[in-house]
């Protein structure tokens, strides 16, 4: 690897590496890939131009490019092995067996991530408000990435390098001091707007379904124009009514009381070809917000934390609604309002005969596909430095009372935390039962010697 | 003045590449290791592990709850087990992927050997011939259990990877499990070399079973009788012990499963007793939520000196197929033919405990060997085809007493059965009194046309025609656009 910094007049800054990466999971022809990268940065408000200006106190632009790459797979994925496993008892003991490992695919390279930023650093009247925009545009290409394959192979899925997504999106940053008096007030905010879209996938993958969530299965999709791993199932178009022409609809066997499909492609008939995508994982806008006041030896802090547009698979509800046992895992909700006779307008089905109408994929629907938008006050602190300047052996003192996880609010949200996930720390997400986040008060005093 | 600051942090390349080449020490790879006999014989080993049915989703979820004699309440898997018992499945079901993932997988292996065993130069003739008969009978085995399930396959008699097989016709698929049967039962030996492994009679009565399934009634009719003729099988004299562990390779087994309630995994011992044993059965003993239990109208129907019917309490001595009463943790009788049925509990109802619960179990395992192939079957199948080309006949009846002989139930006598019809039925009802739980059921009432018909009677209104055969599972749908859905679904 090779690194360059160059600045000029400490103006124009400019910064520039590559580097050759090899690693011994892929076969031969791809073992080595090379990654540069470059930034530029222009300090407008050190330029001669600038100097009478008086609202810009500092004004930096700055522009990169940069590759980056990824080798994040199994040992062996590019050669056809064998593998222990597989034991069977034969002549009453145990026999050690061994099985191929996998479909090797000898073509697997680097996945390469391209990214290219603009952004700009600035602060006004005398720093008293700052911040940053930068702007986004990440190219992931040859992801590597399962693909699953027909089980008829003996195997579900073999590693591909697997087309381009793109993440875009727009970062900002502000502080500001609104009030700097007697008593002092301070705003900071970030915000963060993200759009993730699968550009290509290769043609023997046009679109690639999977995931298995608790007794749920194939919740999501990967397809070209939407998000990867969007949800993907059944839209529901409200629950039919006694009087209804159920025999004339698309469920022909429903009961009053079940809930109605759209039946997307109009064969009067509901099957998989009637899926979409429900949501995705992916928040369209994320926000934290500080407030900070000061009076004399009194402050208050305030952080509100906020994410919007972002969906999960909830397999709480799809347990409740669609229960494998009547004795486990149910939300009250789902319950209270069912769909009765005398409950017409409920929110949720009968439940009667809820196997006739939910079976595999059909849990994956409007009901279980939930919007998990919220908005949380995440701590408040009201702090009092105590007033020790009389007292020789205590330097310096304070009491506080802090609290955490005050309020969430998730108006379209069934479940205990809509920022949990259940399915691991990867892109996909799934509501299982999540341990409910614990609201925290902290009262204490702190004392220097 | 202009100011230049230039660093230059460091420069390398690598030249060598050498300490990147892999060399594999905890895989195997695979030129080597399948020209060698330990690798034949692991991989050979792992394709009888991987042939080893689900039993709870083939032979209970599949077999039984699709039919008349059994039924399942609570666990986990009453929503899954109702939804076939009321004929709601459709493609998406995770049962359908999960035996066609499994049965595939281990064609797989199978076909890993089958391409290789040519290769090993270390064995003799006679030697890989009969290794290639084992690898030939499990891959056929498992053909056989897809098309009982999905009908017409694709056929995958390679490791050549293909990524949109279609499926051969429903003649296609017949004939190569046909002729695949044949030729390992010609190379199969007689004795088996290890206990577990396939032979000639086992290739044999599969072979015998699929042409009955698929209405060949001669040939059933012949190839059971070659099963016959070998003279190496016969019934256990006391059917309170067929299944039990201490009978373990009795000669009535044909081909078996092993299993070890000492096995390092749960899926190589036999858990099923844990599903059989009702709720707040004796101390000391693991019960599953999900309970699998017989219709009391079926074990009424046994004759009075049946010993099939008799009872298992073994606090009396007891060791019968049936466990009827018993008294729970509680200390209260419970009565499993007779004490009234809860609404929505119904958990009330007697158990097939066939597969003797085995006195060295631990927790949920027991060692009982997994019967595939008895040679009660056998000689019913050849009664059943016989009577199917001739109607009723002396040899049929002959057969089917000597099934009957052995559990003491009253001999049949040939002018009962006026009718072909009539033995037919006959021949049905002795077959749910001989074989309940073993995972017949649905392939029988399939065979006698009752399958539709008799769930429709039952009150399963959703039951339609196209329900003989199970929907090929929508994932496989997806990934494979070359597969047709089964009519229907």
């Amino acid at each position: 690897m090779a690194r360059l910094n160059y600045s000029f007049k400490d103006k124009y800054l400019f910064t520039a590496s590559i580097r050759r990466d090899g690693t011994s999971r892929f076969s031969d022809k791809y073992k080595y890939a090379t990654f540069p990268s470059a930034s530029l940065g222009w300090k407008l408000s050190s330029e001669p131009f600038m100097e009478s200006n008086e609202l810009f106190s500092e004004l930096k632009l700055r522009a990169g490019y940069g590759e980056i790459g990824n080798q994040g797979i199994q040992n062996f994925e590019t050669i056809t092995t064998f593998q222990a496993g597989s034991n069977a008892i034969l002549g009453g003991t145990t026999v050690s067996g061994a099985v191929p490992a996998r479909i090797a695919n000898q073509d697997l390279k680097w996945e390469t991530t391209k990214e290219v930023n603009i952004g700009v650093d600035f602060s006004i009247a005398n720093n008293r408000f700052s911040g940053s925009i930068d702007y986004f545009d990440r190219n992931t290409y040859d992801q590597l990435f399962q693909q699953p394959v027909p089980l008829t192979t003996g195997f579900s899925s073999v590693r591909t390098n697997f087309g381009q997504v793109k993440n875009s999106g727009v970062d900002f940053s502000f502080s500001s001091r609104n009030v700097d008096k007697e008593w002092t007030w301070d705003t900071d905010i970030v915000m963060s707007f993200l759009k993730n879209e699968v550009v290509e996938l290769p043609t023997f993958a046009a679109e690639v379904i999977s995931g298995s969530f608790g007794f749920s299965g194939n919740y999501r999709i990967t397809q070209v124009g939407s998000p990867i791993l969007s949800f993907y199932g059944y839209e529901l178009n409200g629950i039919f009514q006694e009087g209804d022409d159920i025999a004339g609809s698309a469920q022909p066997n429903a009961l009053p009381g079940h809930p109605k499909f759209v039946d997307q492609d109009d064969n009067n008939k509901i099957d998989g070809d009637d899926r979409v995508i429900l949501g995705d994982p992916f928040a369209d806008f994320t926000f934290g917000i500080t407030n900070r006041f000061g009076y004399k030896d009194f402050s208050l802090e305030i952080y509100i934390q906020g994410v919007q547009g972002i969906e999960n698979f909830s397999n709480l509800a799809a347990e409740s609604l669609y229960p494998i046992n009547k004795e486990r895992n149910h939300l009250a909700i789902h319950y209270l309002d069912r769909w009765t006779t005398s409950n017409t307008d409920a929110a949720y089905p009968s439940g009667v005969n809820y196997t006739s109408y939910s079976d595999g994929t059909n849990k994956v629907n409007t009901y279980t596909v939930q919007d998990a938008s919220f908005m949380r006050i995440k701590n408040i602190t009201l702090n009092y430095n105590l007033p020790l300047t009389n007292v020789d052996f205590i330097k310096s003192g304070n009491v506080y009372i802090s609290g955490e996880n005050l309020l969430t609010v998730a108006p379209d949200y069934v479940g205990f935390d809509p920022d949990g996930n259940s399915d691991g720390t990867g892109i996909s997400r799934a509501d299982f039962a999540n341990y409910p986040l614990s609201r925290i008060i902290r009262i204490g005093c702190k004392l220097n010697f | 003045m202009k100011k230049y600051i230039l660093i230059l942090i460091g420069l390398i390349t690598f030249s060598c590449s050498d300490f990147l080449e892999e060399e594999v020490f905890t895989q195997y790879a695979p030129d080597a290791f399948l020209a060698s006999e330990s690798g034949i014989n692991a991989t050979l080993t792992a394709a009888y592990r991987q042939s080893r049915p689900n039993y709870r989703e083939e032979w209970f979820t599949f077999g039984e709850w699709t039919s008349d004699l059994m039924l399942e309440r609570g666990g986990g898997y009453a929503a899954p087990a109702a939804t076939f018992a009321e004929f709601n499945w459709n493609e998406s079901n995770n049962f359908f992927r999960n035996v066609w993932r499994d049965r595939y997988s281990a064609i797989g292996v199978a076909n890993s050997i089958l391409d290789n065993i040519d290769n090993v130069t270390s064995l003799s003739a006679s030697k890989v011939a009969s290794l290639k008969a084992e690898a030939t009978f499990l891959r056929a085995y498992n053909y056989v259990i897809l098309y009982d399930f999905f009908g017409a396959l694709p056929l995958i008699v390679s490791g050549e990877l293909d990524l949109n097989p279609s499926r051969a016709t429903d003649a296609e698929t017949k004939a190569f499990i046909e002729s695949e049967l044949t030729s390992a039962a010609q190379n199969l030996p007689v004795e088996p070399e290890i206990y577990g492994k396939a032979t000639k009679s086992a290739a044999l009565s599969l072979l015998g079973r699929f042409y009955l399934d698929t209405k060949q009634w001669q040939k059933a009719a012949d190839t059971n009788k070659q099963v016959i003729d070998l003279g190496k099988h016969s019934l256990f004299p006391n059917v309170e012990g067929v299944f039990s562990v201490e009978n373990e390779g009795n000669a009535e087994m044909i081909f078996v499963f092993g299993s070890l309630a000492t096995a390092p995994i749960q899926a190589l011992a036999w858990n099923y007793t844990p599903h059989a044993y009702p709720v707040g059965y004796q101390t000391g003993q693991v019960n599953y939520g999900a309970q699998f239990q017989l219709w009391r109208w079926f074990v009424n129907s046994f004759h009075a000196d049946d010993q099939r019917a008799n009872e298992y309490d073994p606090p009396n001595g007891k060791y019968g197929w049936i466990l009827k009463q018993y008294i729970n943790k509680g200390g209260e009788q419970i009565n499993l033919m007779t004490d009234p049925i809860t609404a929505g509990v119904e958990k009330k109802y007697p158990r097939p405990v066939k597969f003797t619960p085995d006195p060295n179990g631990l927790g949920p395992r027991h060692g009982n060997d997994m019967p595939i192939l008895r040679y009660a079957e056998v000689l019913i199948n050849r009664a059943e085809a016989l009577n199917e080309i001739s109607g009723p006949n002396q040899e049929s009846i002959d057969l089917l007493n000597e099934v009957r002989r052995r559990s003491n139930a009253p001999d049949y006598i040939l002018s009962d059965y006026p009718t072909k019809e009539s033995l037919r039925d006959q021949i049905l009802v002795e077959r749910g009194w001989e074989f309940h739980a073993e995972g017949h059921r649905r392939r029988s009432l399939i065979r006698h046309g009752s399958f539709i018909s008799g769930a429709k009677a039952r009150g399963k209104t959703n039951a339609q025609a196209h329900h003989v055969l199970f929907p090929i599972p929508e994932q496989e749908l997806d990934s494979n656009s070359a597969l047709e859905q089964n009519p229907g679904y």
